[in-house]
């Protein structure tokens, strides 16, 4: 038997010889037994025959019988044995044409037994008619005449070749059995004995290979079992990191799922404070440009100053000019009564008082004079004044100028401010849902991280259980192998 | 101009005036107040003046001129000069109808500064008079006789100063127009002398 041989095949070769054993034996005592039943059916075949003849002649005599007592006594009642023969008669008549229609001869000897049957019947019912009506002395005539006793000789005669040859063919048929059985014996025995030590010889066979082979296997399955062993521990070890690796993950994500909703509020906060600010900065920008536009009021009220203080000095320059004019009538004034005086000097006695008026004159013009050097002063003073006021104006009106750009550069501010704040309470919108967002997918994660800490605890107790059995395994390849040796050394012994 | 600038502007009211406008407002009143009282106070007699001087320049320097001393004051308007006039002598001028010799005042008195142009003509030398150009009248006072004083040098003036006077807290010198009109004919003699 090859070692390529499966187990499968070597079981199913090592039963394949017994099997075709057993189908011959099988088929030899099936064909033996068929015999014997055959035989058997023909012997009670023609033992029912005989059985049918045997009725038919007593049903025949019968109606002789009750032919006779009639035909004696003349008595209704003796005839019923007649009648009842009668009836026999015709039913064992067609029984005995069934049994005998696979047998040529028998079936001719029942087709001449009916006529003499029915010259017979006619016979009696005329005896049985004439004792009736003629009464019995016609009716024994009729007897005595008559060749009722040859039809009956023939109709004996017919019957006994029946039964002899149903004898014969009992005879040959229960020889037939008889042999049908005692070769059936002999299958049964020897057929028996043959497959019992075939069946014994292969069963060697086969267990002596498959002992090999499974001794072998198992020795493999042990190595296996050790191996699924160690590695069912390295499992369960790795299993137990992987469910401390997954609590600590799930810790750190419920951490984090905490975190997350920290900061999703603090982005809330934000957003609000940021809105407030925003809202905040825009009343800023309006007061901001409010503000430059009192600025640009302010800038062109300076404007309008530093007109006004321009006409005021060219005024005070148009003053000046008529106050030379004044100075210099008051000069000549001055000069005319300084005359006027040397000139009443001159006069004497009589331009005395004209001298005192000259005088007066003088005097007025030198009040006249010094008034316009005052006048002329102040007005140089006035200029000097408007002049710096022009120049502290203009010094204003750019500081105005410049603070009128500060104001549009603050305004310039407060809008991107604006903007900016309106960005961040956008961008903190985004980072408030893109956070809850976040915090759900942590949570999901938490609760995937759950389901693969249990996960790995499961795995952790299924390694567990995978230990156990690999080491149940491996005790049992253990078993199997002291048994496998055991049984070779036996054989061996 | 908006009316809160307006009312600023007004005296009195708001913002404080600087010292310099207080001060202009009131000299102007004064001045004011003594316009008037000129008008208001009695006429003086004559025999109550005291001694008339003219408060004058020359030279770049102040001195003092009694006004009997001389005949007239007039402005100086054109002078024409004189080819080969002595230093001093700018030149000639008509003065209503007659004709003056320009002299120069500070050039009589020796001061280094007599080029400057006169602005006005003191007449004075009675039937000769000439003209002597001064820089400016600076005014024309009344002042005691007992404020004359007796100068103790004459070195200043080149000998033309007798007396000193304090007009306006400013000593000045006297000056004597007779030697100074003396030396100006002289010094116009001597241009005569030697012209052929």
């Amino acid at each position: 038997m090859g070692k390529s041989w499966t187990v499968g095949q070597q079981i199913a070769a090592g039963f394949l010889l017994p099997l075709l054993i057993l189908i011959t034996l099988g088929t030899f005592s099936y064909r033996s037994t068929q015999r014997l039943l055959a035989t058997t059916e023909a012997v009670t075949h023609a033992h029912e025959e005989l059985t049918g003849l045997s009725g038919f002649l007593s049903a025949l005599d019968e109606t002789e019988t009750g032919k006779r007592g009639f035909v004696i006594t003349g008595r209704e009642d003796f005839l019923q044995p007649y009648y009842t023969g009668k009836k026999g008669v015709g039913t064992e008549l067609r029984q005995l044409e069934e049994l005998f229609r696979d047998d040529a001869d028998q079936n001719e000897r029942v087709k001449h037994l009916r006529p003499l049957v029915e010259e017979r019947l006619r016979e009696i019912d005329e005896t049985i008619d004439a004792r009736k009506s003629l009464g019995f002395d016609a009716a024994l005539k009729l007897v005595l005449e008559g060749n009722g006793p040859k039809v009956m000789e023939q109709i004996r005669r017919i019957v006994a070749e029946m039964k002899t040859h149903e004898q014969k063919l009992l005879t040959e048929r229960s020889t037939e059995a008889k042999q049908a059985a005692a070769w059936l014996s002999q299958i049964l025995i020897f057929g028996t004995l043959a497959a019992v030590l075939i069946v014994a010889g292969v069963a060697v066979f086969v267990t002596r290979g498959l002992g090999a082979r499974i001794g072998a296997a198992v020795q493999h399955i042990r190595s296996a079992a050790a191996e699924l062993e160690a590695a069912a521990t390295q499992q369960v070890r790795g299993a137990k990191g992987q469910v401390s690796a997954a609590t600590e993950v799930s810790t750190t994500v419920r951490e984090l799922v905490t975190t997350s909703r920290q900061i999703s509020e603090s982005a809330q906060r934000v957003t609000q404070v940021a809105s407030e600010t925003a809202l905040a900065a825009k009343g800023g920008n309006q007061t901001v440009e409010g503000a430059q536009g009192a600025i640009d009021t302010v800038r062109r009220q300076v404007d309008q100053i530093v007109t006004h203080m321009l006409d005021l000095g060219r005024k005070s320059q148009e003053i000046g000019g008529i106050l030379d004019i004044v100075s210099e009538l008051s000069e000549q004034t001055n000069i005319l009564a300084i005359n006027a005086t040397i000139e009443a000097v001159g006069a004497g006695e009589s331009g005395r008082r004209f001298g005192v008026v000259a005088g007066e004159i003088r005097k007025l013009a030198d009040r006249v004079g010094g008034s316009a050097k005052e006048i002329r002063r102040l007005i140089e003073e006035i200029r000097a004044a408007a002049n710096t006021t022009v120049m502290a104006t203009e010094d204003g009106a750019k500081a105005v100028e410049a603070g009128t750009r500060r104001f549009g550069e603050v305004a310039q501010s407060f809008r991107r401010i604006v903007e900016y704040v309106g960005s961040t309470a956008e961008a903190s919108r985004e980072i408030e849902l893109s956070t809850k967002q976040q915090t759900s997918a942590m949570e999901q994660v938490a609760s995937a991280i759950a389901d693969v800490a249990q996960t790995a605890r499961e795995s952790e107790t299924g390694s567990s259980q995978t230990l156990n059995t690999a080491s149940q395994l491996s005790g049992l390849s253990g078993d199997l192998v002291r048994l496998i040796r055991q049984r070779q050394e036996e054989q061996a012994a | 101009m908006s009316v809160r600038s307006q009312e600023r502007d007004k005296p009195g009211d708001g913002a404080p005036l600087p010292e310099s406008a207080i001060a202009a407002v009131r000299h102007v009143a004064e001045l004011r107040h003594a316009f008037d009282a000129s008008f208001a106070a009695p006429p003086r007699h004559a025999e109550q003046s005291g001694e008339l001087v003219l408060a004058i320049r020359a030279g770049g320097q102040g001195y003092a001129i009694r006004l009997s001393d001389i005949d007239g004051v007039h402005e100086c308007r054109r002078v024409v000069p004189l080819p080969g006039s002595p230093p001093g002598l700018l030149g000639i001028t008509g003065i209503r109808g007659r004709l003056f010799a320009v002299h120069a005042l500070g050039s009589l008195l020796g001061l280094p500064m007599w080029t400057e142009t006169p602005r006005w003509l003191l007449i004075a030398g009675g039937d000769e008079p000439v003209a002597l150009g001064v820089a400016s009248i600076e005014a024309c006072l009344e002042v005691n006789p007992a404020d004359l004083l007796p100068a103790l040098s004459t070195k200043d003036g080149a000998g033309h100063i007798r007396e000193i006077v304090t007009l306006a807290g400013q000593t000045r010198g006297v000056l004597v127009l007779e030697s100074l009109v003396a030396l100006a004919k002289q010094r116009a003699g001597e241009r005569r002398e030697e012209a052929p």
